[in-house]
Protein backbone atom coordinates (compact mmCIF):
# COMPACT_ATOMS: atom_id res chain seq x y z
CA UNK A 1 0.00 0.00 0.00
CA UNK A 2 1.07 3.42 -0.68
CA UNK A 3 2.17 5.44 2.14
CA UNK A 4 0.86 8.63 1.97
CA UNK A 5 2.89 11.47 3.59
CA UNK A 6 0.44 14.01 5.47
CA UNK A 7 1.37 17.74 6.04
CA UNK A 8 3.03 18.13 9.33
CA UNK A 9 0.51 19.40 12.18
CA UNK A 10 1.46 22.42 14.42
CA UNK A 11 1.14 22.85 17.76
CA UNK A 12 0.61 19.62 20.01
CA UNK A 13 -0.50 17.34 17.34
CA UNK A 14 2.98 18.41 15.20
CA UNK A 15 4.62 17.68 18.64
CA UNK A 16 2.93 13.96 18.79
CA UNK A 17 3.54 12.89 15.31
CA UNK A 18 6.61 13.70 15.35
CA UNK A 19 7.64 11.44 17.88
CA UNK A 20 4.78 8.67 17.45
CA UNK A 21 3.12 8.09 13.50
CA UNK A 22 -0.75 9.57 15.01
CA UNK A 23 -2.05 11.02 12.06
CA UNK A 24 -1.12 8.07 9.83
CA UNK A 25 -2.07 5.12 12.33
CA UNK A 26 -5.65 7.32 12.65
CA UNK A 27 -6.23 7.34 8.91
CA UNK A 28 -4.99 4.05 8.31
CA UNK A 29 -7.11 2.54 10.78
CA UNK A 30 -10.11 4.84 11.27
CA UNK A 31 -10.31 7.82 8.94
CA UNK A 32 -9.94 6.54 5.66
CA UNK A 33 -10.53 2.84 6.27
CA UNK A 34 -11.93 1.15 3.32
CA UNK A 35 -14.65 0.43 4.51
CA UNK A 36 -17.15 -2.83 2.83
CA UNK A 37 -19.46 -1.05 0.43
CA UNK A 38 -22.60 -3.42 1.12
CA UNK A 39 -22.41 -1.90 4.73
CA UNK A 40 -25.90 -1.16 6.01
CA UNK A 41 -27.75 -0.18 9.13
CA UNK A 42 -27.81 -3.56 10.77
CA UNK A 43 -23.84 -2.70 10.97
CA UNK A 44 -24.73 -0.09 13.72
CA UNK A 45 -25.12 -2.73 16.51
CA UNK A 46 -20.98 -2.96 16.41
CA UNK A 47 -21.38 0.59 17.33
CA UNK A 48 -24.25 0.49 20.13
CA UNK A 49 -22.10 -2.39 21.56
CA UNK A 50 -19.44 -0.84 22.02
CA UNK A 51 -21.82 2.11 23.84
CA UNK A 52 -23.32 -0.15 25.93
CA UNK A 53 -20.10 -1.92 27.08
CA UNK A 54 -18.81 1.65 28.40
CA UNK A 55 -22.19 2.52 30.17
CA UNK A 56 -22.02 -0.86 31.77
CA UNK A 57 -18.55 0.09 33.23
CA UNK A 58 -19.30 3.59 33.90
CA UNK A 59 -22.31 2.53 36.16
CA UNK A 60 -20.53 -0.15 37.48
CA UNK A 61 -17.80 1.91 38.89
CA UNK A 62 -20.83 4.50 39.85
CA UNK A 63 -22.87 1.63 41.86
CA UNK A 64 -19.49 0.06 43.76
CA UNK A 65 -19.39 3.88 45.31
CA UNK A 66 -22.36 2.50 47.51
CA UNK A 67 -22.16 -1.15 46.76
CA UNK A 68 -21.00 -2.83 50.11
CA UNK A 69 -19.83 -6.46 48.67
CA UNK A 70 -20.81 -9.01 52.60
CA UNK A 71 -24.03 -10.85 52.97
CA UNK A 72 -24.73 -8.70 55.96
CA UNK A 73 -24.99 -5.67 53.97
CA UNK A 74 -25.25 -6.67 50.00
CA UNK A 75 -29.12 -5.98 50.22
CA UNK A 76 -29.34 -2.66 52.61
CA UNK A 77 -26.88 -1.07 50.78
CA UNK A 78 -28.99 -1.70 47.20
CA UNK A 79 -31.83 -0.43 48.76
CA UNK A 80 -29.73 2.54 50.30
CA UNK A 81 -28.87 3.33 46.81
CA UNK A 82 -32.06 2.56 45.27
CA UNK A 83 -33.91 4.62 48.04
CA UNK A 84 -31.72 7.36 49.29
CA UNK A 85 -28.75 8.19 47.11
CA UNK A 86 -29.11 10.65 44.39
CA UNK A 87 -30.05 8.95 40.87
CA UNK A 88 -28.98 5.73 42.52
CA UNK A 89 -32.38 4.22 41.07
CA UNK A 90 -31.27 5.62 37.46
CA UNK A 91 -27.77 4.34 37.85
CA UNK A 92 -28.48 1.20 38.72
CA UNK A 93 -31.50 0.44 35.87
CA UNK A 94 -28.97 2.02 33.46
CA UNK A 95 -26.31 -1.28 34.79
CA UNK A 96 -29.37 -3.57 34.93
CA UNK A 97 -30.53 -2.53 31.66
CA UNK A 98 -28.02 -2.36 30.37
CA UNK A 99 -26.71 -5.93 30.93
CA UNK A 100 -29.91 -7.07 29.02
CA UNK A 101 -29.23 -4.28 26.28
CA UNK A 102 -25.48 -6.10 26.08
CA UNK A 103 -26.78 -9.15 25.36
CA UNK A 104 -29.25 -8.06 22.30
CA UNK A 105 -27.10 -5.71 20.64
CA UNK A 106 -23.91 -8.48 20.85
CA UNK A 107 -26.06 -11.12 19.05
CA UNK A 108 -27.42 -8.98 16.58
CA UNK A 109 -24.36 -7.34 15.81
CA UNK A 110 -22.89 -11.45 15.44
CA UNK A 111 -25.88 -11.86 13.19
CA UNK A 112 -25.36 -9.42 11.09
CA UNK A 113 -21.72 -10.02 10.14
CA UNK A 114 -22.99 -13.95 10.25
CA UNK A 115 -25.83 -13.55 7.72
CA UNK A 116 -25.79 -10.27 5.88
CA UNK B 1 -21.36 0.16 -10.02
CA UNK B 2 -18.43 -0.60 -11.32
CA UNK B 3 -16.78 2.92 -11.56
CA UNK B 4 -15.42 4.39 -8.45
CA UNK B 5 -16.92 8.09 -8.27
CA UNK B 6 -14.83 10.29 -7.43
CA UNK B 7 -17.19 13.58 -5.50
CA UNK B 8 -15.34 17.32 -4.31
CA UNK B 9 -15.44 17.79 -1.17
CA UNK B 10 -17.17 20.74 0.47
CA UNK B 11 -15.03 22.13 3.04
CA UNK B 12 -17.32 24.36 4.49
CA UNK B 13 -20.39 21.78 4.53
CA UNK B 14 -17.96 19.45 6.22
CA UNK B 15 -16.89 22.22 9.26
CA UNK B 16 -20.34 22.83 9.83
CA UNK B 17 -21.73 18.71 9.86
CA UNK B 18 -18.55 18.27 12.61
CA UNK B 19 -19.25 21.88 14.59
CA UNK B 20 -22.85 20.79 14.96
CA UNK B 21 -22.26 17.07 15.96
CA UNK B 22 -19.62 18.34 18.67
CA UNK B 23 -21.51 20.84 20.06
CA UNK B 24 -24.81 18.22 20.22
CA UNK B 25 -22.62 15.93 21.66
CA UNK B 26 -21.27 18.34 24.40
CA UNK B 27 -24.63 19.41 25.46
CA UNK B 28 -25.60 15.32 25.46
CA UNK B 29 -22.78 15.02 27.58
CA UNK B 30 -23.77 17.70 29.74
CA UNK B 31 -26.98 15.77 30.29
CA UNK B 32 -25.30 12.14 30.74
CA UNK B 33 -22.97 14.00 33.33
CA UNK B 34 -26.14 15.27 35.93
CA UNK B 35 -26.90 11.91 36.97
CA UNK B 36 -23.55 10.99 37.71
CA UNK B 37 -21.99 14.13 39.17
CA UNK B 38 -25.49 14.00 41.11
CA UNK B 39 -24.77 10.47 42.69
CA UNK B 40 -22.04 12.44 45.24
CA UNK B 41 -23.65 14.62 45.93
CA UNK B 42 -24.79 13.77 49.89
CA UNK B 43 -28.43 12.29 49.93
CA UNK B 44 -30.93 12.97 52.08
CA UNK B 45 -30.25 10.66 54.88
CA UNK B 46 -26.57 11.61 55.18
CA UNK B 47 -28.10 15.13 55.59
CA UNK B 48 -30.72 14.43 57.97
CA UNK B 49 -27.80 12.78 60.37
CA UNK B 50 -25.81 15.84 59.77
CA UNK B 51 -28.54 18.49 60.27
CA UNK B 52 -28.94 20.92 63.45
CA UNK B 53 -30.50 19.52 66.41
CA UNK B 54 -32.93 21.33 68.77
CA UNK B 55 -32.50 21.11 72.37
CA UNK B 56 -34.83 22.05 75.20
CA UNK B 57 -32.10 23.45 77.72
CA UNK B 58 -34.53 25.15 79.69
CA UNK B 59 -35.16 22.33 82.58
CA UNK B 60 -31.71 21.88 83.24
CA UNK B 61 -30.38 21.40 86.32
CA UNK B 62 -27.40 23.31 87.61
CA UNK B 63 -24.39 21.13 87.45
CA UNK B 64 -27.06 18.20 84.86
CA UNK B 65 -25.08 16.80 82.00
CA UNK B 66 -27.24 15.71 78.49
CA UNK B 67 -26.24 13.60 76.06
CA UNK B 68 -27.59 14.00 72.42
CA UNK B 69 -26.86 12.33 69.25
CA UNK B 70 -25.51 14.60 66.32
CA UNK B 71 -23.80 13.15 63.19
CA UNK B 72 -23.95 9.84 64.60
CA UNK B 73 -21.26 10.98 67.82
CA UNK B 74 -22.72 11.60 71.58
CA UNK B 75 -22.95 15.28 72.24
CA UNK B 76 -22.74 16.79 75.73
CA UNK B 77 -24.18 19.78 77.55
CA UNK B 78 -23.44 20.40 80.40
CA UNK B 79 -25.17 22.98 82.89
CA UNK B 80 -22.16 24.58 84.66
CA UNK B 81 -22.49 25.61 88.03
CA UNK B 82 -21.07 29.30 89.22
CA UNK B 83 -19.09 27.28 91.46
CA UNK B 84 -17.02 25.42 88.84
CA UNK B 85 -16.63 28.58 86.51
CA UNK B 86 -14.89 29.72 89.22
CA UNK B 87 -12.60 27.01 89.94
CA UNK B 88 -11.25 27.43 86.49
CA UNK B 89 -9.21 30.31 87.37
CA UNK B 90 -7.92 28.32 90.43
CA UNK B 91 -6.76 25.39 87.58
CA UNK B 92 -4.82 27.92 85.37
CA UNK B 93 -1.33 26.82 86.25
CA UNK B 94 -2.52 22.89 85.27
CA UNK B 95 -4.77 23.50 82.10
CA UNK B 96 -2.55 23.94 79.33
CA UNK B 97 -4.30 25.57 77.06
CA UNK B 98 -6.19 28.35 79.79
CA UNK B 99 -7.50 30.68 77.00
CA UNK B 100 -8.32 28.09 74.34
CA UNK B 101 -5.96 30.44 72.23
CA UNK B 102 -3.67 27.79 70.38
CA UNK B 103 -7.01 25.03 70.12
CA UNK B 104 -9.57 25.35 67.45
CA UNK B 105 -12.45 27.05 68.19
CA UNK B 106 -15.63 29.21 67.50
CA UNK B 107 -14.79 32.65 67.82
CA UNK B 108 -17.50 33.03 70.16
CA UNK B 109 -16.18 30.10 72.27
CA UNK B 110 -12.57 31.63 72.39
CA UNK B 111 -12.22 32.17 76.05
CA UNK B 112 -11.85 30.30 79.40
CA UNK B 113 -15.00 28.54 79.40
CA UNK B 114 -14.85 27.75 75.66
CA UNK B 115 -18.92 28.07 75.28
CA UNK B 116 -20.90 31.24 74.35
CA UNK B 117 -22.91 31.19 77.11
CA UNK B 118 -20.32 30.30 80.43
CA UNK B 119 -23.23 28.72 81.92
CA UNK B 120 -23.69 25.91 79.02
CA UNK B 121 -20.40 23.83 77.69
CA UNK B 122 -21.27 22.03 74.82
CA UNK B 123 -18.72 19.57 73.77
CA UNK B 124 -17.67 16.60 71.31
CA UNK B 125 -17.66 13.39 73.81
CA UNK B 126 -15.22 11.51 71.78
CA UNK B 127 -11.97 11.66 73.78
CA UNK B 128 -9.59 13.05 70.65
CA UNK B 129 -7.07 10.71 71.47
CA UNK B 130 -8.48 7.03 70.33
CA UNK B 131 -12.33 8.22 70.56
CA UNK B 132 -13.15 6.19 74.14
CA UNK B 133 -16.10 7.92 76.21
CA UNK B 134 -14.71 10.09 78.79
CA UNK B 135 -16.47 10.17 82.34
CA UNK B 136 -18.50 12.76 83.98
CA UNK B 137 -17.38 13.23 87.32
CA UNK B 138 -18.60 16.82 88.29
CA UNK B 139 -18.31 16.85 91.64
CA UNK B 140 -15.19 17.69 93.99
CA UNK B 141 -13.75 15.53 96.06
CA UNK B 142 -15.57 12.01 94.05
CA UNK B 143 -15.56 8.98 96.02
CA UNK B 144 -13.21 7.16 92.64
CA UNK B 145 -11.12 10.20 91.94
CA UNK B 146 -7.67 11.55 93.24
CA UNK B 147 -7.18 14.28 95.91
CA UNK B 148 -8.18 17.35 94.94
CA UNK B 149 -10.32 16.68 91.99
CA UNK B 150 -12.37 19.91 91.15
CA UNK B 151 -14.49 18.14 89.55
CA UNK B 152 -14.45 17.54 85.90
CA UNK B 153 -14.07 14.80 82.92
CA UNK B 154 -11.82 12.05 82.63
CA UNK B 155 -10.99 8.89 80.52
CA UNK B 156 -11.07 5.64 81.75
CA UNK B 157 -8.29 4.42 79.38
CA UNK B 158 -5.22 6.17 79.94
CA UNK B 159 -6.52 8.69 82.87
CA UNK B 160 -6.18 11.97 81.39
CA UNK B 161 -8.02 14.34 83.19
CA UNK B 162 -9.71 17.44 82.27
Amino acid sequence: MEVKTTPIATGLLGWLDKRYPLINTWNYHVGEYYAPKNFNLWYLFGSIALLVFVNQLVTGIWLTMNYKPSAAEAFNSIKYIMRDVEWGWLIRYLHSTGASAFFIVIYDARATLWFL
Amino acid sequence: MSSVERYEVNIDRRKLLTGATGVMGAIGATFVAVPFVGYWQPSEKVKAAGAPVDVNISKMQLGQMLTIAWRGKPVWIIRRTPEMLSMLNELKEELRDFESESSAQPKFAKNKFRSFKPEYLVVIGVCTHLGCAPLYRPSVNSADMAKNWKGGVLLPMSWFIF
